[in-house]
């Protein structure tokens, strides 16, 4: 063991040292086969071992009823091994010529067709007969026997019909046949199979069949043939299943060309026919119905693709290059589609599909170019050539996209614009990118794609170094943000402000570089400040925008520029602002025309009156009016209209807010610095009428006086007013003379009605007929009653009976006859009568005595028509001098005598008659005189008529006197009185302020005005306090009667002061038995 | 300037825990009747308001004085400018010194507001017998900070008149140096606001 183990050790070290030693001392290569040799000497192997094995159990089976089958598959074996050995001089000999001598390869053969034939012999009812045949048959074709092959083929064809080795005989013979170039026969054999049942080699018959066709020139029948042969192979299939052990027979047969794809073959054969006999148009459709899968439609089409080229049948080489370049490999094959792509268009010039097109051939480029097999100088000279076809297709879509109109330009537009789009992304070092890119946006601005289009110039203007290129791009990408800003309702926020800011940037610099002509220059430029405007810069806009405006006047954009300017003022509502851009607009030197600075002026008023309404508004604020911010308004813009408008609303603000002190102080300042604006006269009544209700009279006059002197059409008003107010304060002088300026002021009788009324009615009080009816007289033909009445009773006075008779009569027949009016007329009358009855000298005669008496009854009708009338006054005065007349009537009657010759008894009769009429009368002057007394506690009147019934003397004279007030004297009641007159004038029904303010008035001497205030204070609800201190005013003032009134009615108020007051009034007035009823009454 | 110094230390003295001594009263406080709650409520949000505006003018203040300085620094004004230029300074100058008198008047309107809120405050609490306050001392106040507030107005107004005098001398100057010919090119982004 151990010298056997030492053996084996030393014979391993000895020959380990050998090859080591051999491998240090020469190196040895030893010839060895390839891979594919040894794997063929190794089937060899095997099946020589199969051989030797079947010859082996051939030999131990003998007589056994499957010895036909191992035969059978001796020969195959021996086939194979020939086969093998063929393959083995193949790979052996290659290169080195075309025919092999393969001594091998016969020797099996011709064994393997000794074993069929020796086979066929001995069992020639064998199931395997048909298959000794075929296989013989086969073995005698690969030999060159063909005629032994024709031979035993033709043989299995007639006597084994039923075997489906028949038909695969038939193709053989068929085939040789074709090789031969005997058509006919090789359509005999093939038909044979084609016109019988489906069968496995019905496809590759009709696919034979159809190349038979072909080659006798007819294509028709070879298109069928060949549609023929994929229907049946379809249709093969599905039927395979239950025909398995048929095929699995077929799959078995040596020879027979199952390498063939029936389907894919005839798809891709069928190209030349079908060029030949149908539509281009419909080769796609055609080929996709017959191909059953994508691998064979698209070797089809890549046939196709290769008939029409040459054929030149663009619209087929195009519509299959397209679908090629869709679906096809990325390879080599697909370059030379868009090759055939791209020159069937240009011949075309069918660009309705440019964008899908170019993204092909881009994508046939871009898929291959990257493949590791192809090299960057491949790849750049690659895309230099497509670069050149993308962009030849593209530039000519758009020229006839510039020729074409409407929609189809619009479509055509979308696609172009796609397409440079794609060029643009797949060639990004194309010499043209600067000139695709600008012919980009140009298309894209026929688009409506204004934003992208102007984002392209810009990205052109980037790239260009020629200025005058650089110049065109720039303003094209102005005139296309702009564009895109006008067009509000497409744009997102986004391309808003990117618009706007990329505009202006290419609006820059393009200004920046110089060059540009004036009419360019100018529209950037308003571009530029529209832009501010649109995006609510209002600030820039302005500025900007007037800088346009300046530096080109009168231009379109000058004129646009101007209206956004002050459009921008007026969406701020900056009024300042845009009051004074208005009037720089408007002044020398303007850059805006004459039609727009109209509207401009338009603008500027509308701005002022707006900004006079923000101030005022302004001003009425909660806690008081706030004028200060508009009198510093009216004094910056002293002497214009907008200062006199600001002052007025500030009048207005201080009138609304009772604040006379400031109206009064606005009032001054309009007329000295608006001396002649026409609401002075409405300022100063205004005033006026506030002044009156603070009871400030010398004022409100004066504001009465200051007004008519302002407002020469409202002056008799004024003026008339003014002596209301005067008269109120029983200045009936001041009164007088200013009813006097407004009669002489009056244009006509009709303007001067009221103040004649008033005139009429001071100068009744005077007393003065001849001044009555001399001041009157001028007015006669006016008409007015009070005058006509007022004018008669003065001629009456003044004896003048017949000429007063006539006003008289004027007076009752006039229309609008007062209740004063109406006695005064009716009173008027009895005067006439009575002076009428003065004229009789004597009663001595019956007559006379009769038209007397008549007379006077008429006379005291019309003193109780009088009476009737209901006048404070003139009822007084008729019962008074109805007593006086009758009185006078009773003593004429007494007097009167009859004649000497008149009867006794006549006499005593007429004496008894007239002594009784007297009586009467007698009687009836003490009732009017006791009528007329009666009105003192009936009517409240104390007058000195009334006064005179009392005392039982009528009144005498014609015109009844009143009173003369005593002289007034205005005074100045100081600080302590503005508080209560504030109240008043807020509130006129405040009893208590006015009371206090009365009394204030009293206590400071001034009792007309103070018997104003109280009469007020009365007529707003005061009591008998107020009555009693109206009494107290009146008396003081000189007004017996008005007091007495006052006194009595506070008395009737339960008032204790106005009681003691009334019975001291009428002690002092020299009645104290109307004193003494005093306390019974009240 | 002074004046601006005297304002925001008046500012600051008032804000600075109600000088006047008003306790302040809340407006969901449940023992003041509702409409006098409401007017606090409507004083309050006049002081948020005056904040409010106050931020907006000083923003137009930076915006202003920015501005100033961008054009205080641009140098390259085409040749014969000067005057316009000169002009475009006053211009500046201008409308920053009224967007500082605005700032003025922002800052007193913060003043009349917080003011105004203790004026409110006051009657609210003296109607409803919460308080008893001088309120006359405190309307007395009031008026005259709103004097102030009348004064910086006129001064505002008349500073206008002031502008558009300026105004009208750049558009002049600037109209009259177009017409010789000048490149009124770089007053274009002269104009452009920072913001």
């Amino acid at each position: 063991m151990y010298r056997i183990g030492t053996l084996i050790l030393v014979g391993a070290l000895l020959i380990g040292g050998a090859s080591l030693w051999s491998g240090c001392a020469t190196p040895t290569y030893e010839l060895r086969d390839t891979a594919e040799v040894e794997a063929l000497r190794l089937r060899i192997t095997k099946v020589r071992n199969a051989i030797d094995e079947t010859r082996f159990t051939i030999a131990r089976s003998r007589g056994a009823t499957y010895l036909p089958e191992l035969y059978l598959r001796l020969a195959e074996l021996l086939s194979e091994e020939a086969r093998y050995h063929y393959q083995l001089a193949q790979i052996r000999e290659r290169g080195a010529g075309a025919d092999l001598f393969v001594p091998e390869v016969r020797l099996l053969k011709n064994e393997a067709i000794e074993i069929y034939r020796d086979t066929l012999r001995r069992f020639p009812e064998s199931r395997q007969a048909a298959r000794l045949l075929f296989n013989m048959g086969h073995e005698y074709r690969e030999l060159g026997d063909f005629d032994e092959m024709l031979v035993a083929m033709q043989r299995l064809v007639e006597e084994y019909p039923d075997s489906p080795l028949r038909f695969q005989a038939l193709i053989v013979l068929g085939d040789y046949q074709f090789d031969q170039d005997e058509m006919r026969e090789a359509a005999h054999y093939y038909s044979q199979i084609t016109n019988d049942d489906l069968s496995a080699a019905a496809g590759l018959a009709h696919y034979k069949m159809a190349w038979v066709h072909i080659n006798e020139g007819e294509c028709r029948p070879a298109l069928t043939s060949f549609e023929r042969a994929i229907q049946s192979t379809r249709e093969w299939e599905e039927v395979r299943g239950e025909r398995r052990a048929q095929e699995e027979l077929i799959d078995s047969l040596p020879g027979v060309d199952q390498a063939v794809d029936v389907r894919r073959n005839s798809l891709a054969d069928l190209a030349y026919c079908y060029s030949q006999e149908r539509e281009a148009s419909e080769g796609l459709a055609y080929f996709r119905e017959w191909s059953d899968n994508r691998s064979d439609y698209l070797n089809g089409l890549a046939r196709l693709a290769r008939r029409f080229r040459l054929m030149d049948e663009y619209a087929g080489a195009r519509d299959v290059s397209r679908e090629l370049l869709r679906y096809g490999a990325a390879n080599r094959d697909r370059l030379d589609d868009a090759r055939t792509l791209y020159s069937t268009l240009a011949e075309l010039e069918d660009f309705s599909a440019i964008d899908e097109d170019v993204r092909l051939i881009n994508a046939a480029l871009t898929r291959y170019h990257g493949q590791i097999g192809v090299s960057r100088s491949q790849a750049t000279e690659l895309f230099e050539e497509f670069e050149l076809y993308v962009r030849d297709l593209v530039t000519s879509a758009q020229e006839e996209m510039m020729e074409a109109r409407g929609d189809t330009q619009r479509e055509l537009a979308q696609r172009v614009s796609r397409a440079y789009t794609a060029h643009l992304d797949t060639y990004l070092e194309s010499p043209e990118r600067t000139s695709v890119i600008l012919n980009l946006a140009e298309v894209l601005a026929l688009q409506g794609e204004h934003f992208r289009a102007g984002q392209r110039s810009l990205e052109a203007a980037l790239l260009l170094d020629d200025e005058e290129a650089l110049r065109d791009a720039l303003y094209d990408a102005v005139a296309y943000f702009q564009t895109s800003l006008e067009r509000e309702a497409d744009r997102t926020q986004y391309e808003s402000v990117v618009a706007r800011a990329a505009m202006r940037s290419a609006g820059i610099r393009l200004l920046q570089l110089g060059g540009v002509d004036e009419e360019r220059q100018r529209r950037v430029k308003f571009a530029i400040g529209e832009s501010h405007y649109d995006a609510g810069e209002y600030d820039e806009a302005i500025d900007k925008l007037t800088l346009v405006a300046y530096e080109h006047p009168g231009s379109t954009q000058a004129e646009e520029a101007i209206r956004l300017v002050l459009d921008s003022y007026q969406t701020i509502n900056d009024f300042d602002g845009l009051i004074y851009a208005s009037r720089q607009f408007l002044a020398g030197g303007s850059p805006a025309s004459a039609e727009l600075q109209a509207d401009i002026r338009n603008i500027l008023e509308a701005a002022e009156q707006k900004k006079i309404d923000v101030l005022t508004l302004a001003a009425a604020g909660d806690d008081g009016v706030e004028l200060a911010p508009l009198r510093d308004f009216a004094e910056i813009h002293r002497g214009t209209e907008l200062g006199e408008r600001a002052l007025l609303n500030a009048f207005v603000a201080a009138r609304s807010a009772g604040d006379t002190s400031r109206m009064a102080e606005l009032a001054d300042e309009i007329a000295r610095d608006y001396p002649q604006s026409e609401e002075l006269a409405g300022i100063f009544s205004s005033l006026a009428q506030s002044a009156a209700g603070r009871f400030e009279y010398e004022e409100a006059v004066g504001f009465l006086e200051r007004a008519a002197e302002h407002n020469p059409d409202r002056r008799v008003q004024f003026l008339t007013a003014a002596g209301e107010l005067r008269d109120e304060l029983q200045e009936f002088d001041a009164a007088e003379a200013l009813y006097k300026q407004a009669i002489s002021a009056s244009p006509g009788a009709g303007g001067r009605a009221a103040a004649l009324t008033h005139l009429s009615q001071v100068l009744e009080r005077r007393g003065s007929a001849r001044q009555l009816a001399g001041d009157l007289h001028p007015y006669r033909d006016d008409g007015l009653p009070e005058v006509l009445v007022r004018l008669g009773l003065a001629e009456l006075a003044r004896d003048n009976a017949q000429e007063a008779s006539g006003y008289f009569q004027r007076a009752l027949s006039a229309t609008g006859l007062s209740a004063e009016a109406e006695a005064r007329a009716y009173y008027g009358l009895a005067e006439v009568m009575l002076a009428t009855l003065d004229l009789f000298e004597s009663l001595d005669d019956l007559t006379m005595i009769q038209e007397f008496i008549t007379l006077a009854d008429i006379t005291q009708q019309n003193y109780l028509n009088a009476a009737r009338q209901g006048s404070r006054r003139y009822t007084t005065v008729s019962l008074s001098r109805l007593a006086f007349a009758l009185d006078y009537g009773a003593n004429r009657l007494e007097s009167a005598s009859f004649p000497a010759d008149m009867d006794s008894g006549q006499r005593s009769r007429l004496e008894t008659a007239i002594s009784g009429r007297v009586d009467n009368m007698r009687a009836t002057a003490m009732e009017a005189l006791d009528a007329c007394s009666a009105r003192v506690w009936e009517n409240l009147i104390f007058d000195e008529v009334v006064r005179g019934c009392l005392r039982g003397d009528p009144w005498d004279a014609v015109l009844a006197s009143y009173e003369s007030p005593r002289p007034r004297r205005a005074v100045n009641l100081g600080d302590e009185a503005e508080m209560l007159r504030e109240r008043v004038a807020r509130d006129p029904q405040d009893v208590e302020s006015l009371r206090e303010l009365g009394r204030k008035t009293l206590e400071a001497g001034d009792p007309h005005l103070a018997r104003v205030i109280f009469r007020r204070a009365v007529q707003a609800g005061g009591g008998g306090t107020e009555l009693n201190l109206l009494g107290v005013a009146s008396r003081e003032s000189g007004d017996v009667a008005g007091a007495f009134e006052a006194f009595a009615r506070a008395a009737r108020a339960g008032d204790d002061e106005g009681r003691t007051n009334l019975t001291n009034l009428l002690r002092e007035s020299g009645h104290p038995e109307l004193a003494e009823e005093v306390p019974e009454r009240f | 300037m002074a004046r601006r110094l005297v304002l925001i230390l008046f500012s600051l003295l008032v804000s600075a825990g109600c000088a006047s001594g008003v306790e302040p009263i809340s407006i969901h406080d449940p023992g003041v009747p509702v409409e006098g709650r409401r007017l606090i409520a409507d004083a309050e949000d006049g002081v948020a308001i005056a904040r409010a505006k106050r931020d907006e003018a000083a923003h137009q203040l930076r915006r202003m004085e920015q501005w100033r300085r961008a054009v205080r620094s641009y140098t390259d004004w085409p040749d014969g400018s000067s005057t316009p230029v000169t002009a475009l300074n006053n211009l500046v100058d201008s409308r920053v010194r009224l967007a500082q008198l605005r700032m003025d008047r922002a800052e007193l309107a913060i003043t009349l507001a917080q003011m105004e809120l203790e004026m409110i405050t006051a009657r609210v609490a003296v109607r409803n017998d919460l308080a008893v306050y001088d309120l006359e001392s405190l309307q007395e106040r009031l008026e005259r900070r709103q004097e102030s507030a009348r004064e910086i107005d006129r001064d505002i107004a008349l500073h206008m008149e002031r502008l558009d005098e300026v105004h009208q001398q750049w558009w002049s100057a600037y109209s009259a140096f177009v017409r010789q010919g000048g490149d009124a090119t770089p007053f274009y982004p002269v104009f452009d606001r920072p913001i």
